[in-house]
């Protein structure tokens, strides 16, 4: 057995740990103890020179049954290790939870941590907070709470505020398991039209506020403001819903879209396209690479687009959807360009790891996660098999390029959805195929329109018509498929 | 079998000549009055036949938005005029968010002090925009064009900075012109002001009424709408607490004979008139 498939292993064992700890309530004590026993037990009567128990086992197929003994034994570390991790992010200290549900109302204060979303009547966004005031003594704390407010006064990201009300727990609705929804992102209180109020940083002494936290505050402040005003410009050239749209297809922004269109793109299995998706991120990549290949070689070009991609992926706000999309979106343009479809194995399966190492929650409860990995898989995996089976397929309008990719994305994310939503639309195949050709085009104009209406803002509008033009077809096919669907 | 080339070609082709038809037929018709389904609130939509475009008023949040680009061209990103009736929650709500993304020439509003949040993003907005300020009162009116004008019936007296404890009756009311016909909008006002536009005999008689403050109980009174004598009248609401449209007003509005649309039942409707045609009333459902 090769040093890499055995690597594969131990992740996949990784993964499945996470993965049990997630579904079934295991101790982690336990498993641990188990795990710790079986170890010390290996490890006492390991049969190093052809004695001990183990020597039986050993004996009859010499070092490859040794091997298969110590690989079992990692495996089940790797394992535990999952278990363990799951655990450790459940077990987290949370001070504010006492509060929720309670009638008195708690004064808090720390800084806006990530972009209030402007929805079409309210401001929700995710407050970091460092210190609880209640009654007469202060408690620090480092916690997230998602608050509901009216729409102006607006904050932004990075705002120090002072807010006093009523803490309440999140509660399922529907089918939605808003719960662990929200639990993903470490949120488990909620606070609605909380009285707020901006307030300075100097109030916040510095050990409450660490340096890296503050650097971090200072540049996605930076970031932020640098979006905004490409959004904004975006919308003072764009008509809406259109500029929504194109928000969406470009920076995966998509609270302003209304509510009833938003529905449409998912019946038809179209909402991939308003998130920033790791084809979203292939398609910047592309572009990025047009550019430099004007001016090097093939070779030095593709490390300049990864650059422009992780770049991309900063000016987004690096939120864990997009550095998941980037790192999918780099993992596809890598196969593609190696085209050696069947190594990519270990690179997906470490890039999935890792992100379930650093955040165990979104293995079981962040659809997003599941549908990005899964469909990034059939990409590199089932593609190439379609391929094959679809030579007489006509190239016109990139319609084979699209054809496949839609069919071997859907084949694999086709249990997640069908588990989530319960239902499958085959409308998703005809929609997608005919949307997707124009959305590298819708993207390359709505860019422009961004970009000119800073500059001056009639040029802006006049790039907007053409990217108008492109969404008002999107749009218009998906809600004629979302209708006889 | 086409080339991609001339294939591409004869789209754009196809799609200019589209365009064109579109913005041309767009260039006819007369007045055209919309009120928007915005949800519990004011705002509607004036485009005269010179195509100058008013917006009295812009609802309670940013669904204007998403009516507005419904009602107008999409190569459209001016409004030459916001009308803000009075500083409430449901007229001024989706207003900051319509100056953000639309190039407006003026606002006209009664100057009446407002200590809300919307207010002062409002205010911030309109001085970046550089929007002209105009503060109205009775007695003033803007000539549109040709053959349309608007008259300000109230507030009687100049309100610019006066501190008032409910801004409803400072409400801007104004009597839109076009040839023959007239539409009287009302904002919140309530029974003093009727009263008060009654006896003093301001010509208040209006072919079209939008029925004041959502077709609330306290406004709508007998001698108001005696002396407008509608035609027809619009309601402008949505779901809510209130009550609105409260019975009794649209039992007076029945005794009269006058014919009501309601927003929250038929969503945007359509008033337009041409002249020496009567005008038509056309609703999305």
């Amino acid at each position: 057995m090769t040093k890499s498939k055995i690597f594969l292993y131990l992740m996949l064992a990784f993964i499945l740990g996470v993965g049990s700890g997630s579904f079934f309530d295991i101790s982690s004590q336990v498993v641990l103890v188990i795990a710790i026993i079986v170890v010390s037990l290996v490890a006492v009567f390991y049969p190093v020179r052809g004695r001990g128990t183990l020597r039986a086992l050993a004996a009859s197929n010499g070092v490859y049954r040794r091997r298969l003994i110590v690989l079992i034994v990692l495996l089940l570390v790797a394992f535990t290790f999952g278990v363990v991790r799951f655990d450790a992010s459940e077990s987290l200290t949370r001070v504010l939870t006492n509060f929720n549900d309670t009638n008195s109302s708690v004064q808090l204060s720390g800084y806006i941590n990530g972009e209030p979303e402007r929805l079409i009547d309210k401001q929700r966004m995710v407050l970091q907070v460092k210190e609880i005031r209640a009654s007469d003594y202060i408690i620090s704390a480092d916690e997230k709470i998602l608050i509901t407010i009216n729409l102006y006064p607006e904050f932004e990201y990075g705002d120090f505020i002072l807010m006093e009300g009523k803490l309440q727990s999140p509660k399922n609705f529907d089918d939605f398991d808003y719960v662990n929804y929200l639990a993903k992102d470490g949120i488990f209180s909620l606070s609605y039209y909380p009285r707020i109020s901006k307030i300075t940083q100097n109030g916040f002494s510095d050990d409450k506020i660490s340096i890296l936290e503050k650097i971090k505050i200072s540049m996605f402040t930076q970031i932020f403001r640098f979006k905004n005003a490409f959004k904004d410009s975006i919308s003072r050239s764009i008509a809406e819903p259109n500029a929504s749209f194109i928000e969406g297809v470009l920076l995966g922004s998509r609270e302003s879209i209304p509510q009833d269109l938003k529905n449409a793109f998912s019946r038809t299995g179209t909402t991939h396209i308003l998130a920033i998706s790791g084809y979203n991120i292939t398609l910047v990549g592309l572009y990025i690479s047009y550019l430099f290949i004007f001016f090097m070689r093939r070779q030095k070009a593709f490390w300049f687009t990864v650059l422009g991609i992780i770049l991309f992926t900063i000016l987004t706000g690096a939120s864990a959807s997009v550095v998941r999309a980037a790192v999918m979106g780099i993992l596809v343009l890598v196969a593609y360009r190696e085209g050696r479809f069947y190594d990519m194995t270990n690179s997906i399966v470490f890039a999935g790891a890792l992100m379930v190492a650093l955040n165990p929650k979104v293995l079981r409860f962040d659809v997003g996660f599941q549908l990005s990995f899964l469909a990034t898989l059939g990409l590199i995996y089932f593609s190439p098999i379609i391929r094959d089976k679809l030579e007489w397929l006509p190239i016109f309008w990139s319609f084979k390029e699209n054809f496949i990719a839609t069919v071997s994305a859907q084949l694999m994310v086709l249990p997640v959805v069908l588990y989530n939503f319960g239902s499958f639309s085959l409308i998703s195949l005809p929609a997608n195929v005919l949307i997707l050709p124009v959305i590298p085009l819708t993207m390359l104009f709505g860019f422009l329109s961004g970009v000119l209406g800073l500059i001056w803002s009639q040029l802006g509008e006049i790039a907007g018509l053409a990217a108008w033009v492109l969404a008002e077809y999107e749009i218009l096919i998906v809600k004629f498929f979302s209708q006889i669907s | 079998m086409i080339s991609k080339r001339k294939f591409i070609v004869l789209i754009t082709l196809t799609l200019f000549s589209v365009l064109a038809f579109i913005v041309q037929s767009y260039g006819k018709a007369g007045l055209k009055v919309y009120f928007l389904d915005i949800g519990q609130g004011d705002s509607i939509f004036i485009e005269t036949e010179s195509k100058i475009q008013i917006l009295v008023d812009g609802g309670p949040d940013n669904r204007v938005i998403q009516k507005l680009s419904e009602v107008m061209p999409f190569w459209d990103r001016t409004i030459d005029f916001i009308i803000l009736t009075h500083p409430d929650h449901d007229h001024i709500g989706g207003l900051p968010e319509v100056l953000k993304r639309y190039k407006v020439k003026g606002i006209i509003e009664t100057g009446v002090q407002c200590d809300k949040a919307e207010c002062a993003v409002l205010r911030d907005l309109k001085e970046k925009e550089k929007a002209t300020n105009v503060l109205v009162k009775l007695g003033d009116s803007l000539i549109l064009d040709e053959n349309t004008k608007i008259l300000i019936l109230n507030p009687f007296g100049n309100m610019a900075g006066k501190k008032v404890s409910k801004a409803n009756n400072t409400s801007v009311v104004a009597k839109l012109i076009y040839g023959q016909y007239s539409v009287l909008l009302t904002g919140d006002i309530e029974k003093q002001v009727e009263e008060k536009l009654v006896l003093a005999g301001i010509s208040i008689d209006s072919d079209y009424l939008k029925v004041p403050h959502h077709g609330s109980k306290t406004s709508s009174t007998e001698g108001f709408l005696d002396r407008v004598s509608p035609l027809l009248a619009f309601i402008s609401l949505g779901k809510n607490n209130y009550g609105h449209p409260h019975q009794e007003v649209t039992n007076r509005l029945e005794k009269r004979n006058i014919k009501y649309y309601r927003t929250d039942e038929l969503g945007t409707i359509l008033l337009s008139c041409k002249l020496n045609i009567p005008c038509q009333i056309t609703t999305k459902n």
